[in-house]
Parts: structure tokens; sequence; C-alpha cells
């Protein structure tokens, strides 16, 4: 299975990007939006794990370019969240995203359950 | 969950590496913020940072950096849409909770815990209280 990580914060991109990995699962990392962007034209993950608070390109710019490119239809996002982005969260969910993983909150049985269950879709 | 003590071992590095360059972020944005270079990429960064340390510091445990940088991601994102100027006597409080936190970040390096940084916390607590969050 294939993964792209879209996240500014290098702690976060480097423990998920390991976790994820230990369970052999193919990890491309980018370290905003705009890199994210660039990596799909010749990437092709199956499952997107997407920050939102990001610098260049957020991840609404990046669930928007999505749409257009009618690619968040074929590829699932889960937005990659903290505590009290609510509304972060219901805006990314309207733009295409399927749902959310709050990031500081490490429980990997249930990221890697919630990963293999969209992928199936 | 904040991650078990073996992973806190592990990670340690990590956190305190990346936790470091968010710091020196901040203190060289909120100089700017001080000569009066107020721009909204400027706020953008501010908070960016303090979201970014905020999340990272929940996972590992540490919970006065957690709040230190809760209250700022929270006045910073409503600083987004106020055109209210910080006070001075507000921007030296940013000032200290920054400087508290390198004390923290310090005091994790050497002995694998936070300092006290209470008061701090109390002080950007009682401005954060101010803003009216509503408008958000």
């Amino acid at each position: 299975m294939k993964i792209l990580l879209v996240e500014d914060d290098t702690f976060f991109r480097e423990f998920y990007a390991k976790k994820l990995k230990e369970s052999s699962l193919e990890v491309e990392t980018a370290t905003n939006g705009e890199e994210g962007l660039e990596k799909l034209k010749t990437f092709t993950p199956d499952i997107i794990l997407l920050d939102i608070i990001m610098p260049k390109k957020d991840g609404f710019d990046v669930l928007t370019e999505m749409g257009k490119l009618q690619l968040i239809q074929k590829i699932p996002v889960l937005v990659f969240s903290t505590l009290g982005q609510e509304k972060d969260v219901e805006r990314a969910r309207q733009l295409g995203a399927r749902g959310y993983i709050n990031k500081s909150f490490f429980d990997y049985d249930k990221l890697y359950s919630r990963i293999v269950e969209l992928a199936k879709r | 969950m904040p991650l078990s003590q073996d992973e806190q071992n592990k990670y340690r590095d990590l956190y305190i590496k990346t936790a470091k360059e968010y710091v020196a972020q901040l203190h060289e944005d909120l100089k700017q913020l001080a000569s009066g270079n107020e721009t909204s990429d400027l706020i953008a960064s501010i908070h960016r940072g303090a979201h970014s340390l905020r999340g990272q510091s929940d996972m590992m445990g540490y919970t006065s950096i957690k709040e230190l940088t809760s209250f700022l991601e929270k006045i910073f994102d409503a600083k987004k849409i106020s055109k209210m100027p910080f006070s001075e006597e507000v921007l030296r409080t940013f000032e200290k909770s920054v400087k508290a936190m390198d004390e923290c970040i310090a005091s994790i390096e050497t002995t694998g815990k936070e300092s006290d940084i209470e008061q701090v916390i109390e002080d950007l607590q009682k401005y954060s209280k101010l803003v009216d969050y509503k408008s958000i």
C-alpha cells in the first residue's frame, strides 16, 4: 500500500513515516502542500495523510486543487489534525476529505486500520 | 495519547531539535512584530509555529510547553482577522513565554523534564482570556 504523507512538521513527518514504513507500507513525504501536489504528478498513492496548517499551499489548497483535477474522488484523504481543529476538519470534509486522525494522540492501530479501510473502498 | 516512556526516550532528540527550531523562529518573528513589521505572513508564521510546537509537545507529554503554545496559537489565530494592536506589555508577555519555552527545552535536554513555568503560563492565559474567539 502506498501512502503520501504531507506534513510540514519535521517531528510528525519523521515519526509517522518511520512507523508506517515499519508496517511495510510504501511512504512518500512532502513538506508542504505545493510539494505534495507536485508529488502527485509522478506518484499515485492509495491514501493521502494531509496536514492542514502548512506554509506555501495549505491542506485546504491541496484539497481544492485535487477537486479541480478530479483526484479527490480517486484518492482518499485523511486529515492529519490536532485537538481544537474541529472547524478545519469540517471545512476539509466539505472539500472532500474522508475523515481525520488526531496526530498528537498516537494510536497506531487505529491509524493503520483507518488506512486499510479507506484504501479498500 | 502521549507516547510511552520508551517511545519518548526514542524520539526525545528529534523533539528537542525541532522544538529549538520553532522557538528560534518564534523569537525572530516576535522581534519583527515588536519592531512594527506586522504582516499577515508574519502572523501566520507565529500561528503555525505555535500550532506545530503545541502538537508535538502534546504527543511527547510536555504539558507546560503545550499549554503556552496553545494560548499563543489561539491568540494569533484570532489576530489573523483582528486589527487590534498588541500593547508593549503584551508583546513582553509573548517574549517571556518564548523564553520560558527555551528554558523548558533546555531542562528536557538535561533532566528529561520541563522546568516550572507556571507563572508565565498564568500571565499568558490572562491575556488569552481577553481575546474574542467568538469572531473566529
